[in-house]
């Protein structure tokens, strides 16, 4: 029985790249980004749409690792009356400013001291009878010590005082931030409520099955577009991306594209580009020019060459699609964005819609719509 | 013994040399052949073990063996201990039984079998060169015969004394010397091979046994190798493959990679033969999971081969240049190879180059074979016959490379103009090929494995040349009767027929048809389309495109209906209809169309199989109905209304939990149900929530939800009725090997009825309605057409199928099924009923993708 993810038996190191196809499994991964083998987590590196998703998980996580460094050992404690001194309490000596920043950057990692100074922070309930601050400098011959004080006044000076998260904050500051940014990401990637108006991509039709593999995108239409709506959408500039269906046991995808005359029977002229990648999409480099094309995938399977198959597609110019997409350049986003996907998904220019959808950010709906598997 | 004994030696007649010079070796140091334990020359499959290495301790071991043999019996104990390791932490447990053996042996039998054992150590010592390195000349066809003398004597001693060994090691070595005779001497006769052949097998036989009785495993490895090869020589495929499959797993077994690569030769060999292609995918890759391209040339040629007979010269070449092979003896190979590439990409004078590199011997023929190939593309015909028709060409020629002479010798006859001449060398060509099916299918069937001699080695360019011929002298019924006759053979094999079509039977099907039928071969660079009308006028017409042109054509088309671009479609389909049904062959069936709806028969093979013809046959008036090729016999009455009377309906599994996999299909299979139903539709369960259901009420079985388990569709299939499923089609059925696809119907509880268990149930219903996704899918095998779902129930004798040309929208095929039954209820046929239901929905507007997918399989 297969281990539920997070589970006692759940092994990220199990999860492979044809899983990326899945949402569900696509986030384990993410989440357990760094116990991933070192293949898959090339793949999520280079993968278009999970690939930024790790990107910002590791900013985060040197984020946090930087900040962490902060929190490395504090060094040893200054004197309880340099704390004294420094928390101001009664009748507390000058400090140099460089010896004062000093016991600073030591607060902000030593929770022991801190705790120190923070009981001085509140000034103690008056005493029934409090001894006047000459009594008590006559009665010790001498500053009284913090355990004295703590002992003379019994356990009220022992109370954390309600300044003490004030006071902590400096401390603290960092892991709310990556408390809140950790929160965040999850909430982009699971929280965001399903239904959102904006958030609604097309949906592929429920099909009795699905043998649109292995050569997925792109297919049918692709656009090519106007300066006007590359300038408003730079997704769609740029080389086309190759996405096939993960092969078993592949070590390397091959993709030659050729053009062909405009007929059924037209054979392919010779390849024009020519990508190799270890991962199951590559990107093209250079755009196409609008005509008939054919790409053929070869793959590399325990060394052995195999040729999946081929499949066509048509660089199409479409100036009035083109500009109703340059006429969204001022619209906010993401319904900029997500206006331009369904234009183009439902004229058929699914590689170009797919582009777009790889620029949003990250959602439940994105990953949906972005792993949908052409059925047919 | 036939010439097609010979047969074996794969394709380009070189794939066994390979193995013979190697693999028949006596290895590279005599002791490999006779140790009692052999090392493991790479160690695979499991883990470093601590302690000494198996390697350590096997040598060890048989250092150890040699002292006790020299009746040095203070050794046991040693030997003990280091056998009982061997066995406990190495999984060797050969030595105990070696030990044994040679403890209970008298010092005197000891004595006896160390002095066999020496003498057949001088004669390898001395071995001759010429053995050594697989040659045939003129000194070893002399000391041959005294060699085998010598170790038959030695064989004859030992095998009478207790100590066996170093006579089954002679008869090894023996029988290697035979086999290498059968592979390589020209000069014997019939009866001469057939002794040879019989000798050679007693004495890996005999090795065999002695090797068992002294307990020892790892020289079993080279007779049971022997007798995979020889069982494969004498045409007994299947067991051939299990000695070959024996050889494999021992070899496994002790970590023999060497010898797995040799056993893996022998499977590929009879792959090949076949024309196997996806059992050759399967075999290649489990290959390359213990051998590198590096290591083994065998993996590199195999795969080359397997890219050029699959049409993919361009990734051959690719693949062929980046494993250039460093021996002169593969590098022949790897010249020829490249050749042919290079030939088919239409590079002339490289193909010239490479074979001209190739030369000289031993692979002279396969290299004129090539250079008339090359000589023919450029023009050259007459040539091409004064060197093919050469008596040394032509003496003691394998039936295969014989196969390939006549096909190009009728080529070239037929750019020469001379018709009857192409004919003779094309149908002797056709005759040799189908003598090597025969033979093959016979046997392969048995364990399921595919057999497609002329799709495979021999190639389907033969047919279209002799179809082509045919029709030249004006034969055009013969022609059609040679493309259906030597198509799609295991349609009509398993009925136990005879494989080839009687003009009769041909004239039969035609007149059923009110348009007659139409029948095409596509060959590798041409094509020919026979329509033959109802009342026997028939016309052949050649198509000036080939294999991989039609497959981009059909490939282009269904991808625009998939992708819904109507406009691009129907540009693609009027181009495709024009070229495969050209204007001579549209004519004569336009000409017999008349008022009311005209049903005509497409026997589709090849590429053609997976053309959606419903998409270009939109006209109402022309009912389409479709065949992979003739089965059997005549076409036989249509199916009456009684016999679409009482329905089987059945689908919409649940998983184990109970939860509905496929929500749609309960409605349509209610729905069906309910249309079909007589009096007491009250009781069918209705509306969206049904789960599970049992129903019978008179012209209706409904089983769905969870009573749509395995006993429910064997009893369906048994019925003799009419049967409509729902469900999906499963990929991953319970093995990749095997003739037909790895797929079958989804039933409850997470559990599948699979494409092979349809086949044994033997359906023979007339209609079957295949609602789940790609029905008419399958295993594409070259001159035997789509090997899935649907050829399980046709070769079972199921009269109608109603399957699915790609996956189809789930309201849309609802839509459909409806439609298609309300039809059959009207009285229509099964052809007619589908031709209403796609009217229908594309007269709503529902895309091609939605209804173009529906094809009815069947004569009606």
């Amino acid at each position: 029985m297969k281990a539920p993810p997070n589970g006692p038996g759940f092994d990220p190191r199990q999860l492979s790249i044809e899983d990326l196809r899945d949402p569900g499994k696509a986030e384990e991964a993410l989440a357990h980004w760094d116990e991933l083998a070192p293949a898959l987590l090339t793949a999520i590196e280079t993968h278009p749409q999970h690939g930024p998703r790790l990107a910002k998980l590791r900013r985060a996580d040197r984020w946090l690792a930087t900040r962490a460094q902060t929190l490395r050992p504090a060094g040893p404690c200054p004197s309880p009356e340099e704390l004294y001194d420094y928390g101001r309490g009664p009748g507390y000596g000058p400090l140099s400013s460089v010896r004062k920043s000093e016991i600073e950057r030591h607060l902000a990692r030593c929770g022991e001291c801190e705790g120190i100074v923070e009981t001085l922070a509140t000034p103690p309930p008056v005493p029934l009878e409090a001894p006047s601050r000459e009594e008590v400098l006559t009665a010790g011959g001498e500053r009284p010590r913090s355990g004295d004080r703590n002992a003379a006044d019994g356990s009220e000076f022992g109370k954390r005082p309600a300044r003490r998260r004030l006071r902590s904050l400096p401390r603290l500051v960092p892991l709310l931030v990556a408390a809140s940014l950790i929160l965040a990401l999850g909430v982009w990637i699971a929280l965001i409520p399903s239904g959102s108006e904006t958030l609604i991509f097309p949906q592929a039709p429920l099909l009795r099955g699905s043998s649109g593999g292995p050569l997925f995108f792109p297919r049918d239409r692709v656009l090519h577009a106007t300066a006007e709506a590359k300038a408003a959408f730079p997704a769609l500039a740029g080389g086309l991306m190759f996405e096939i269906e993960p092969q078993a046991n592949a070590t390397m995808y091959r993709v030659d594209v050729a053009r062909h005359g405009d007929d059924a029977f037209a054979a392919v002229e010779q390849s024009i580009v020519k990508l190799e990648s270890a991962l199951p999409f590559v990107k093209a480099t250079e755009e196409l020019a609008p005509g008939h094309y054919t790409w053929v995938l070869r793959v590399v399977v325990r060394g052995l060459l195999q040729e999946p198959g081929a499949r066509d597609f048509e660089v199409v110019e479409d100036a009035e699609l083109c500009k109703q997409l340059a006429e969204l350049v001022s619209r906010p986003e993401p319904g900029r964005s997500l206006t331009a996907v369904r234009m183009l998904h439902e004229q058929g220019y699914l590689s170009d819609a797919r582009a777009i959808a790889r620029t949003m950010p990250p959602s439940r709906e994105l990953d949906t719509y972005l792993g949908q598997v052409p059925g047919r | 013994m036939a010439r097609a004994e010979r047969v074996g030696l794969g394709s380009l007649g070189i794939g066994l040399l390979i193995v013979l010079s190697n693999g028949l070796r006596p290895a590279g140091s005599q002791a490999r052949g006779r140790e009692p334990i052999a090392s493991s020359v790479a160690t695979q499959g499991k883990g470093p073990v601590a302690g000494p290495s198996v390697e350590a301790d096997i040598a060890e071991f048989n250092g150890l063996l040699g002292r006790l043999r020299g009746n040095d019996e203070s050794v046991v104990p040693a030997m003990r201990e280091l056998a009982e390791r061997l066995c406990n932490v190495h999984d060797r447990c050969d030595g105990k039984d070696i030990l044994t053996f040679y403890v209970g042996m008298s010092p005197e039998d000891r004595a006896r079998g160390l002095e066999e054992q020496a003498r057949y150590d001088e004669i390898m010592t001395k071995r001759p060169t010429p053995w050594n390195e697989g040659q045939n000349d003129e000194d070893w066809t002399i000391l041959r015969g005294p060699v085998v003398e010598q170790f038959r004597a030695i064989a004859e001693r030992s095998l009478r004394q207790p100590d066996v060994f170093p006579g089954a090691s002679a008869l090894s070595s023996c029988a290697v010397i035979e086999t290498d005779r059968l592979r390589s001497d020209y000069s014997l006769d019939e009866e001469g091979r057939r002794e040879l052949l019989a000798s050679a097998r007693e004495d890996a036989l005999a090795s065999l046994s002695g090797f068992q009785k002294c307990g020892m495993l790892t020289p079993r490895l080279q007779p049971m190798w022997l007798l995979g090869y020889l069982h494969m020589v004498a045409g007994e495929s299947v067991l051939a493959r299990r000695a070959f499959r024996d050889c494999l797993a021992l070899a496994r077994r002790l970590r023999r990679p060497d010898r797995q690569e040799m056993a893996f030769q022998g499977l590929i060999d009879l792959a090949k033969e076949a024309g196997d292609y996806p059992e050759l995918h399967l075999l290649l890759d489990q290959l390359a999971s213990f051998r590198t391209l590096a290591e083994s040339w065998l993996l590199v040629r195999e795969q080359a081969l397997l890219l050029e007979n699959e049409d993919l010269a361009e990734s051959s070449s690719q693949f062929l240049l980046g494993h250039r092979p460093s021996t002169p003896s593969d590098l022949g190979q790897w010249h020829v190879l490249l050749g042919g590439a290079l030939l088919r990409q239409g590079n002339l004078n490289g193909a010239r180059e490479q074979y001209a590199l190739a030369q000289p011997l031993p692979l002279s023929r396969v290299v004129t074979l090539g250079m008339a190939s090359v000589d023919l593309r450029a023009g050259n015909a007459e040539r091409v016959l004064e060197q093919l028709s050469k008596p040394e060409f032509r003496k003691d020629i394998y039936p295969y490379e014989e196969t390939l002479a006549l096909q190009l010798c009728g080529d070239a006859a037929l750019r020469l103009g001379q018709s009857g001449e192409a004919i003779r060398n094309l149908d002797r060509a056709l005759r040799i090929s189908g003598q090597m099916q025969a033979r093959l299918a016979i046997q392969r069937d048995s364990i399921g494995a595919a057999t497609s001699v002329l799709g495979g080695p021999v190639g389907l360019n033969t047919l279209a040349l002799l179809a082509e011929a045919r029709g030249r002298i004006g034969d055009h019924l013969e022609a059609a009767r040679a493309i259906e006759s030597w198509q799609s053979w295991s349609l009509r094999k398993a009925n136990g027929a005879n494989v080839e079509i009687s003009t009769e039977n041909l004239l039969s099907w035609a007149h059923s048809m009110d348009l007659g039928l139409v029948t095409w071969v596509v060959g590798a660079d041409s094509t020919v389309v026979a329509h033959v009308a109802p009342d026997g006028s028939s016309e052949a017409v050649p198509i000036h495109h080939g294999l991989r042109a039609i497959e981009a054509a059909v490939r282009r088309l269904n991808e625009a209906i998939r992708g819904s671009d109507g406009v691009l479609a129907e540009r693609l389909a009027s181009q495709i209809g024009a070229e495969i049904l050209p204007q001579r062959i549209a004519a004569r069936i336009a000409s017999l169309g008349g008022s009311g709806r005209k049903r005509v028969l497409f026997l589709v093979h090849g590429p053609l199989e997976r053309l959606p013809l419903e998409f270009l046959c939109r006209n109402e008036r022309v009912v389409p109905l479709v065949l992979p090729g003739l089965p059997d016999g005549e076409p036989g009455a249509p199916v009456a209304p009684r016999d679409l009377a009482n329905w089987n309906v059945l689908g919409s599994p649940v998983d184990s939990a109970g939860r509905s996999l496929l929500p749609g299909a309960s409605e349509e299979l209610v729905a069906i149900a309910a249309l079909h139903k007589t009096t007491s539709v009250e009781s069918i369960p209705s509306g969206k929530t049904v789960q599970a259901g049992d129903t019978e009420v008179p012209g209706v079985r409904l089983r769905v939800g969870s009573a749509f388990d395995r006993q429910s569709l064997a009893a369906a299939l048994q019925s003799r009725a009419p049967m409509h499923i729902a469900t999906h089609l499963r990929h991953g059925c319970g093995g990749a090997e095997g003739r037909l696809a790895d797929v079958g119907l989804e039933l409850s509880g997470d559990d599948v009825f699979c494409a092979g268990e349809i086949l044994e149930s033997r359906p023979q219903l007339p209609l079957a309605v295949l609602a789940a996704c790609e029905t008419a899918e399958g295993r594409f095998l070259d001159a035997q057409g789509l090997q899935g779902l649907a050829r399980a129930f046709l070769e079972s004798g199921t009269r109608n199928l109603l399957v699915t040309l790609w996956p189809v929208e789930d309201q849309a095929a609802r839509r459909f099924a409806e439609e298609f039954h309300r039809a059959l209820i009207a009285g229509e046929r099964p052809s007619e009923a589908a031709t209403s239901a796609r009217a229908a929905l594309r007269s709503a507007g529902l895309p091609a993708a939605d209804w173009a997918a529906f094809r009815l399989i069947g004569r009606d």
